[in-house]
């Protein structure tokens, strides 16, 4: 049987002015018609490269990839347009980018059809279905801004397959949505996928993704480590020439390090260290500054704090007189579903929101009643944010970025270049220092966000999803770092997320129900 | 179907792009509408100003030349006249709404013995002038009634057998008789009389002449105010219809008009047409300049949709659909209200100068050359915006350049080829050169990319430098080295509109100085006085009881009145003929008060004045006496005395006896100075001489001499002509011969030694290094010159020329030919009124007959010109467009970076920066593009003018201007117009930026929902 997909020995470099960068490296998958795999992998594995090459809007540097078919490599023009308009449908990581903010709903689902000449009654027919069919019945007037994270996913998946596509492509589609927003749309692609044939390639750093899939590969550092099937077999793929990789923690148990020699043994190869140790893990810093005690007093506090959006029959609380201490020198994890007003709290601390009533008490100072200037003053000197969504400055070096921030924080140059490399090198990005943020990937650029907050030093950080983009690994180096922060540096961290590994590490954990 | 249906999603698309955000396009098409109105104003103030200068030179065309004449030159046809005039009728009528003039002339007859021209004319009335008697009646065989044209005498009756001709009045024409083939002059000074009947068809039918050879003639009007120049080659192709349709075989006919006035009203027409290309130009770089930076401030979005659509499986062609319908609407929004306002405003100026605004729209925007213009200009200005828009976001290279600026350096190089090809003149621009529309796009297209990459090179150094200052200059500096093209876009924007702004500015300044130039040079003081037609010379004119020199000065009312003396000489070259030289004298200090702002007018030297010396003559004086006694050829003499007023008179003293005579002459009033005595032969004397030549006697001079005594002080005079003898009294020797005079003269203070004069650069060059020259005027005097200073130019002269001072000129020109050194003219200057009230007194007698000329009225009449107040005035409004236009730029693009780098700034905010400093930093950058802007704008504006000055060498009127145009960058009106243009801009940026950041809160670029 022909191959969805068909990717052999793919390579992909970005030449930069700031430096060539491999993406890909040798890649090969094949994945069968009508299979779901989820393609995971850390932060710039190259999984999107992955998916841009599948889709056409990007060239391999080497290798082949074939897709339903089609060499994709040799596709340009209009017949990669065709390609893409009649057999692929792509679901985009950023809902709120992916959806034209001008169009309804309805007609944004029906686009794709509508693009291929089909009629207006039978495009309207199929948007309703498919918005029914995902439980949005009633927004095809709606535009997208009038919808909530999940919904606006939800219609970017009705898009994306309205037209019945052989092949869905999705990039990270809960990457931007709490967890059980994100399993529920997981959940609808691989339904409705599954319906119509569909293959699916879904791109993601969530595991949750190989739940819903039949396939699971992991991609490090641009090639296929290791696949999981659904019933739970894993393996280590190995490619050609011999190539494989071995998991981490095997390694770091059986001691090995930067050699190791493998011998044939009666149950397969046996790889043992040579020439040396095994490197040491990373310490802490030393000169660095020692934690406080924790709690010992209240960083934070929301005192009966009311809040509402919208007006009219739109009005929605999202507090309704809520209370908490954020301890001192803690790593608080302010948890709950979608809608539950995670977002909104953070922004309340930062003071980035007003509230309705109660009273918003940070490092002992009310945030109420100031005036914008008053509280970007205030955020200057002691609160450091991480937005879910980082707005880094898209044209300066990720090292730039933070130094700029330190910079308009009062930081000396020197100063600030120390502390922009010392932050890059604990999110493991010093190696892209002076990439620029606009080209790097989602989960690469939320760890500069997260490296320019902790940079900072403040006395308060306010971290909003930090890992909503990041693989476990990352993940759990996030959670780490965080804590670290506090530990070490005695700061107090508020972070709002659905990652249990960063709930693990928090000192205490604030969960939120709708309203 | 299903393809015209694949095509509405896009369409949808923009549509609903549109509706949701208006305000993004609204101002986009709002530049481009002020862009096409500027352009269309262009187009069409070319029609109104060629239609104007035509009108003008119609009506400035001789009366006998402006109009259509049809003649028949036969005996009449067996039809009778009836026939031919019908026909002739019918073709004038499609040439010439007026009414049409009939004429009949015979040749010359021989009535009853009378010689007579016999005409007829139809409403005679319309030429003559009844000086005595009354017009004629009816002409019939009995009685034919005529009246006398002219002075002539004609019998009061002519009677011959079946004509009898009867005068019933004389009369003077009043204007030229519309006669066939007979000049306009017509009845003056005819030799013989002139008759003319009051009917041509009844003179024509008469039997008695049924036979004669005859002219009939029928003429109709131009009339100024249905000529239009856009009509004129459809009139000279009907001319030429009707001329084909009336060379029937056996057709006397011959149709004559002013076919080559036509063309010459047709061609200057279409010379200050094609000079306004330059403006039309600039408008047209103005408007791509400006949807450049549209593009850049729409890009990012429509990037973003672009990808949307991409991923979305959109064909190529439906995403350009997209962008294409998106640039559309707000282009074509733009193009018709721009197209409506410069329909509005050409029919507003059309009819402020009495011409028809839809005539002129119908045949500029409204025709169909104007209509594609205008879609053209759309068209480009669409194609560019979606071009701009799609252009790969970082440099397209090709080899080491990058593309952009390979693009800038072929467009320099193609205004400097362009340019090298010289300067174009009037002759050049009645073709449609391509120069002068391209030459403003070539160097704005230059200078706009030097400037972008200069301020992102500036901006990048600046960066630098502040990184340790404080947050508002250092974001600012930040952004506008590293934070994308939109800053170098704007920057460039701003130095091409600014640029083109001051260019139209300077350059119209530039014109209207040089009218006043021109008027200067050509009225080179308040009110120049010279001799009338009737030769009368202003100090001729002026009242004899005072001096007549003080007589104009109390005309001049405070300022100062110089004499001035104008001469022709000639220069005798080495090994060519002589070559003609303008001499004029003018008194030295007064040099200095000519235009002392044109340097190449040259400087006299300030030296003693040299007045005319001799013998002086006591006020009491009435009479001159001196006693001689001559011997051989008779002679006679006459002295020169210079009146109490300054001239120099020749007093005839009488003829020489052989013996001792006393001869006298009566003295001016108020005594003077006796400069000189002439001896010449008598008239007898003369015949002799000639007689004597003519008989091949030699030479037909005859020797003589004469002893001169009576006057003190002669003794130190020098003999010219002659020689001085020995012995008691002033004895001369000399051999004259007819025509030939010897002068007897005081010394002179330019004896011997040469004057200082002014001379044009030819003659300097040609005197060499000696810098004197020999000049001779009048073949009676040469005069040695020497060069004290060298002049590009002088008013009034063409070089070759001298200039020197007047009195020393006179007394050289005095001494040598007495009474030749009298002032031609005299020159009021420093009139407060500009002369106004001293033309006033200078139309009364006796100074009537002068010939006055004012500069203001001078420069009045250049600035009527229809060419240059069409140039002028839009010139002035494309540079108030195009400020306008850089207003509306820089607010677009502070827009743009408002809205585009929202998720930047909220960012920047999130990090602790105040609102404050945001707007600071959108306020820096906009200072820092304006003055990168003004900079560079001011430059290009001096250097576009400055190359359009030396490659277009015409002066507003569209003439070939003397002095030539000289630069004139307005220093203190470029000031205020940059002042005023930073204090709009900064208050737009101001508003604009001042509601920036002012929620309560923050928000993030897109809505989020909790």
């Amino acid at each position: 049987m022909t191959a969805a997909v068909d990717v052999r020995e793919l390579f992909r470099i970005h030449r930069t002015a700031e430096g060539d960068a491999a993406a890909l490296q040798g890649l090969t998958l094949r994945i069968e018609p009508g299979e779901l795999v989820a393609v995971l992998g850390p932060s710039g594995a190259g999984k999107s490269t992955l998916l841009r090459i599948l889709a056409a809007l990007e060239r391999p540097s080497a290798g082949s990839a074939m897709v339903l078919g089609h060499e994709v490599s040799g596709l340009r023009g209009r017949r990669a347009t065709e390609f893409r308009s009649r057999l692929l449908g792509i679901v985009d990581q950023h809902y709120g980018r992916a959806l034209t903010p001008d169009l309804r709903c309805g007609r944004i689902v029906a686009q794709s059809l509508a693009l291929n000449g089909v009629d207006r009654r039978t495009c309207a027919a199929r948007a309703d279905e498919l918005l029914e069919r995902v439980g949005l019945e009633g927004v095809a007037m709606a535009r997208p801004a009038e919808l909530s994270g999940g919904e606006q996913q939800r219609v970017a998946v009705c898009a994306a397959v309205a037209h019945r596509p052989s092949l869905l492509l999705a990039d990270e589609p809960g990457g931007e949505l709490d967890a059980s927003s994100a399993h529920a749309v997981y959940g609808l692609i691989a339904e409705l996928a599954r319906e119509h044939g569909t293959t699916v390639v879904m791109v993601s750093h969530d595991p949750a993704t190989a739940a819903v899939a039949d396939r699971s590969v992991q991609i490090r550092d641009g090639r296929l480590s290791d696949e999981t099937l659904r019933h739970g077999s894993a393996a280590i793929v190995v490619g050609r020439g011999g190539w494989l990789r071995v998991p981490e923690q095997l390694l770091r148990d059986a001691g090995i390090g930067g050699r190791a020699e493998a011998e044939l043994s009666k149950e397969g190869v046996l790889l043992r260290a040579t020439g040396g140790l095994a490197e040491a893990a990373p310490t802490a810093v030393a000169g660095e500054r020692h934690a406080r005690n924790p709690s010992s007093g209240t960083a934070a506090e929301l005192i009966d704090v009311h809040k509402t959006f919208g007006t009219g029959r739109r009005v929605r609380v999202v507090l309704d007189g809520l209370g908490h201490r954020f301890a001192v020198g803690c790593l608080t994890a302010v948890t709950g579903r979608s809608g539950s007003g995670k977002s909104t709290v953070l922004r309340l601390l930062a003071g980035l929101e007003t509230i309705d009533e109660g009273r918003v008490v940070v490092l002992g100072e009310e945030l109420g009643g100031r005036l914008r200037a008053e509280l970007a003053a205030f955020r200057r000197e002691h609160v450091a944010v991480v937005a879910q969504e980082p707005d880094l400055i898209g044209f300066l070096g990720a090292a730039e970025n933070i130094t700029l921030s330190l910079a308009l924080r009062g930081v000396a140059h020197d100063e600030a270049e120390l502390r922009a490399a010392r932050w890059l090198s604990r999110v493991d990005l010093e190696h892209r220092a002076d990439q620029r943020v606009e080209r790097l990937s989602a989960g690469e650029r939320q760890r500069v966000a997260i490296a320019r907050a902790l940079a900072a030093e403040t006395e308060l950080v306010v971290v909003d999803e930090p890992t909503s983009r990041l693989d476990q690994v990352s993940a759990a180096l996030v959670g780490r770092l965080l804590a670290d922060a506090c530990r070490l540096h005695g700061a107090t961290i508020i972070c709002s997320t659905h990652e249990p590994l960063v709930v693990e590490s928090a000192d205490h954990e604030l969960a939120l129900e709708a309203g | 179907m299903p393809g015209l249906r694949s095509a509405l999603p896009a369409l949808e698309l923009a549509w609903a792009r549109a509706r949701a955000r208006p305000e993004r396009g609204l101002l986009v098409a709002a530049g481009v509408a002020v862009a096409m109105a500027g352009f269309g104003a262009v187009v069409g103030a070319g029609t109104i100003t060629a239609e104007l200068a035509a009108r003008r030179s119609v009506e400035q065309m001789d009366a006998t030349q402006r109009q259509f004449t049809l003649g028949w030159y036969a005996v009449p046809p067996a039809a009778g006249y009836a026939s031919i005039d019908r026909r002739a009728t019918r073709s004038l009528a499609r040439l010439s709404g007026g009414a049409i003039a009939r004429s009949l002339i015979f040749p010359r007859l021989n009535l009853a013995g009378s010689s007579v021209d016999l005409a007829a004319l139809d409403d005679p009335g319309r030429y003559l002038r009844l000086t005595s008697g009354r017009l004629p009646g009816s002409c019939t065989p009995e009685r034919c009634e005529v009246v006398q044209v002219g002075d002539l005498a004609a019998p009061n009756r002519i009677v011959q057998p079946g004509v009898r001709l009867v005068k019933v009045g004389t009369a003077v024409p009043i204007v030229p008789l519309p006669l066939p083939g007979r000049a306009a002059s017509s009845g003056h000074g005819a030799p013989t009389p002139f008759l003319a009947a009051g009917s041509v068809e009844q003179l024509s039918g008469l039997p008695a002449f049924s036979s004669l050879y005859r002219a009939y003639g029928w003429s109709a009007p131009l009339d100024a105010g249905t000529t239009h120049v856009w009509g004129i080659d459809g009139l000279l192709s009907e001319e030429a219809r009707v001329q084909s349709s009336l060379l029937y075989p056996g057709s006397s006919f011959r149709i004559a008009g002013p076919d080559q006035a036509l063309l010459d009203v047709r061609d200057r027409a279409r010379i200050g047409e094609h000079r306004l290309l330059l403006v039309g130009g600039s408008a047209a770089a103005l408007l791509l300049s400006f949807v450049l930076l549209a593009a850049g401030t729409l890009r990012a979005d429509l990037d973003a949709e672009w990808r949307r659509l991409e991923r979305r499986g959109a064909r190529l062609w439906q995403r350009w659909l997209l962008a294409a319908a998106e640039g559309a609407w707000m282009t074509v929004l733009g193009a018709v209200a721009g197209f409506a306002v410069a329909c509005l405003a050409v029919a507003a100026i059309a009819g402020h100068n009495s011409l028809a605004g839809w005539a002129v729209l119908g045949h500029s925007l409204l025709d169909g050359n104007g209509i594609a213009l205008m879609i053209a200009a759309w068209a480009v200005s669409l194609a560019v915006l979606l071009a701009a828009e799609r252009m790969p976001a970082g440099d397209v290279r090709i080899g080491p350049f990058s593309a952009i600026d390979l693009l800038a350096a072929a467009a320099l190089a193609a205004a400097v080829l362009a340019a090298a090809r010289g300067s174009a003149d009037s002759g050049d621009l009645r073709s449609s050169d391509p120069l002068l529309p391209v030459l403003p796009s070539l160097v704005c297209l230059a200078a706009g990319v030097v400037a972008a990459r200069a301020t992102g090179g500036i901006a990048r150094l600046a960066e630098r430098a502040g990184r340790n200052r404080s947050p508002g200059p250092r974001l600012a500096a930040l952004w506008l080295a590293r934070g994308g093209a939109r800053s170098s876009i704007t920057t460039g924007f701003l130095v091409v509109s600014i640029g083109l702004a001051l260019f139209a500015g300077t350059y119209a300044g530039t014109l209207e100085r040089g009218e006043r130039d021109q008027a200067a040079f050509q009225v080179p003081a308040s009110v120049t006085i010279g001799e009338g037609a009737q030769l009368v010379s202003p100090l001729g004119a002026a009242p004899l009881g005072a001096a007549p020199l003080s007589r104009f000065a109390q005309l001049a009312k405070g300022g100062w009145a110089a004499p001035v003396l104008r001469r022709t000489g000639t220069v005798p070259l080495i090994g060519l003929s002589p070559v003609p030289v303008d001499v004029l004298g003018v008194p030295a200090e007064d040099v200095r008060r000519l235009a002392p702002w044109r340097s190449q007018y040259g400087m006299l030297p300030s030296a003693r004045p040299a007045p005319l010396a001799g013998i002086s003559l006591p006020a009491s004086s009435t009479r001159l006496s001196v006693t001689v006694e001559s011997r051989g050829v008779p002679v006679m003499l006459s002295a020169a005395v210079a009146g109490a007023d300054g001239r120099l008179q020749r007093l005839p003293l009488g003829v020489a006896g052989r013996h001792p005579t006393r001869l006298s002459a009566a003295l001016p009033a108020g005594g003077g100075l006796l400069v000189s005595l002439s001896v010449s032969l008598t008239p007898e004397g003369a015949k002799t001489a000639t007689h004597q030549a003519a008989e091949g006697g030699g030479a037909n001079a005859l020797p003589g001499s004469l002893i001169v005594s009576g006057i003190d002080g002669i003794d130190g005079w020098v003999v010219q002509g002659g020689e001085r003898g020995s012995g008691a009294g002033f004895k001369l020797h000399y051999t004259l011969g007819a025509g030939d005079s010897v002068l007897l003269r005081a010394p002179q203070p330019t004896d011997g030694r040469p004057i200082d004069v002014i001379a044009s650069a030819d003659l300097a060059a040609a005197a060499g290094r000696s810098r004197t020259v020999q000049i001779r005027i009048q073949d009676s005097v040469t005069l040695m010159v020497r060069i004290a200073s060298v002049a590009e130019r002088f008013p009034t002269l063409s070089p070759p020329f001298v200039v020197a001072d007047e009195q020393t000129l006179a007394t050289a020109l005095n001494a040598d030919a007495p009474a030749t050194g009298d002032p031609s003219e005299v020159w009021l200057g420093g009139l407060s009124d500009g002369g106004a009230g001293a033309a006033s007194e200078l139309m009364k007698p006796p100074f009537d007959a002068l010939d006055v000329h004012t500069r203001a009225a001078a420069e009045r009449q250049l600035r009527s010109d229809p060419f240059a107040r069409g140039i002028t005035l839009t010139l002035w409004s494309a540079a108030g467009v195009a400020l306008a236009l850089a207003v509306a730029g820089l607010v677009l693009a502070v827009a743009g970076s408002l809205r585009d780098e929202r998720g930047d700034l909220y960012d920047l905010e999130v990090q602790g920066v105040a609102p404050v400093t945001l707007r600071a930093q959108l306020r820096l950058r906009a200072v820092a593009v304006t003055v990168a802007g003004v900079a560079g704008g001011v430059l290009v504006g001096l250097v576009l003018a400055a190359s359009t000055i030396a490659l277009v060498a015409l002066a507003a009127g569209a003439t070939s201007p003397q002095p030539p145009l000289a630069l004139d960058p307005g220093w203190r009106l470029l000031a205020v117009t940059v002042c005023g243009f930073v204090l709009v801009a900064a208050l737009a940026v101001a508003v604009l930026t001042a509601g920036a950041f002012r929620e309560t809160m923050p928000r993030r670029r897109s809505g989020t929902a909790p």
